[in-house]
């Protein structure tokens, strides 16, 4: 705190500061710009919302819907995944360094993998 | 160390593939046998388990918008065998890696016929290895097993029964989590098949082994572990030393340290030779 000379108390030039970042962090805060961080903040944030009588959209009912919104919109702000190249290849390759499935094996991997499936099926698996 | 295929994983690549397969892991099984299988049911992926004949360990198909697995009981033994669970683990890693499911499910890989325990020299292949080790023996509690035993194959068979693991991939996640100083050299159908150095054996400029059964001693462990000798103990093991194993070593110099050579007979898949400083270092 300064004194001027008719002894009126200002705050000094960092308190200001503070102060104008308080009452901005404040407006934000209320404004919905920033998520309330503080107890008292998330406390004041709900009463308002509950004035507010806000009702959500459907596909932000749940987190499942919100996902599947988010999944079927593609999400335009994605970083690009990074895929290693070659693997297909590579799996290609590994796939030949096995033998050949005789025809009679094939058949028997065709009936057990619907066999199999049949049986998910039954049981609500899929 | 790996000699193999799997030298080429990027160590960036095996990290992510190795903190992904823990995760899975740690998040499904915090204690206990991890269940490859039970994994993939819960992700609505088929099971069959059945004779195949012999042209693959396992297969990841993708068919109609579904994956579905096949385990090869001819060569994994029975369906709840270390083998099997293993070879589940691996069509897991198939599964769980982005680019692997990617290509697979896109239809611009084929069905894949896996050969699973480190015998493929293929990188993708070494991928999924990597994976179903890393899911089936996660490190952190890995490493609390392998604390509680001596160095040796006796230790190394208690930590793999723990986790329902295959002596062969116990052995090998061992020596890649350099638990002790060690090697673990794999013999197939009479002949080298592979091997795999801790990082302290690495460090040590311990790289060239035998790799001839011409080459080793007549009454060794693992020549009498591969004439088919019964093993009292269920394995061999003999005192030898660093020069008998490591071209490089010459006997009077200070790393011809003294070793334990251990032998196990694996019944098809060959004799497992574990190898380790009896002074825990070398020189």
């Amino acid at each position: 705190m300064k004194e001027h000379s008719d002894n009126q108390v200002v705050p000094d030039v960092e308190q200001q500061e503070e102060q104008l970042n308080l009452l901005v962090y404040q407006a934000l805060e209320q404004d919905g710009s920033l998520i309330p961080t503080t107890p008292e903040a998330v406390a004041r944030a709900e009463a308002e919302l509950d004035n507010e009588d806000l009702e959500l959209p459907a596909t932000l009912a749940n987190f499942d819907a919100a996902l599947r919104h988010a999944s079927q919109n593609h999400l335009m702000n994605c970083m690009p995944l990074q895929i290693p190249t070659g693997t297909e290849e590579n799996l290609a390759r590994a796939a030949r360094e096995g033998g050949d499935v005789p025809p009679e094996v094939e058949a028997q991997m065709r009936a057990d993998r619907a066999a199999s499936e049949d049986d998910a099926n039954a049981k609500g698996q899929h | 160390m790996p000699r193999d295929s799997t030298e080429r994983m990027a160590p960036a690549r095996a990290a992510d593939i190795a903190e992904l397969a823990e995760e899975v892991s740690v998040t499904r099984y915090p204690t206990g046998c991890v269940d490859p299988g039970a994994i993939a049911v819960s992700l609505g992926i088929t099971l069959s388990f059945n004779d195949y004949a012999d042209s693959f360990d396992g297969m990841l198909e993708h068919r109609a918008g579904r994956f579905h697995i096949f385990v090869n009981l001819r060569r994994v033994g029975t369906k709840d065998s270390p083998r099997s669970r293993f070879t589940l683990g691996h069509e897991l890693g198939h599964y769980y890696i982005d680019d692997h499911r990617r290509a697979l499910a896109s239809g611009r890989a084929p069905a894949h016929k896996s050969i699973c325990e480190y015998r493929s020299k293929s990188v993708v292949e070494a991928e999924a290895d990597h994976f179903a080790s890393n899911l089936l023996l996660p490190k952190p509690r890995f490493l609390d097993q392998a604390r509680k035993y001596a160095v040796g194959l006796p230790g190394i068979i208690k930590i793999a029964g723990h986790f329902g693991a295959s002596i062969t991939s116990t052995a090998i996640r061992y020596a890649s989590l350099d638990v002790s100083p060690c090697a673990v050299i794999k013999w197939d159908d009479l002949a080298f098949g592979w091997k795999w150095l801790s990082r302290g054996t690495f460090e040590a400029r311990l790289f060239r082994t035998i790799e001839s059964t011409a080459q080793l001693p007549q009454d060794c462990p693992t020549a009498r572990a591969l004439r088919g000798e019964a093993a009292p103990k269920g394995y061999f093991e003999a005192g030898t030393t660093a020069t008998a194993w490591y071209k490089a070593v010459a006997a009077e110099g200070y790393r011809n340290v003294l070793l334990m050579e251990q032998a196990m007979q694996l019944g098809q898949y060959g004799v497992l030779t574990f190898l380790y400083p009896l002074e825990g270092k070398y020189g």
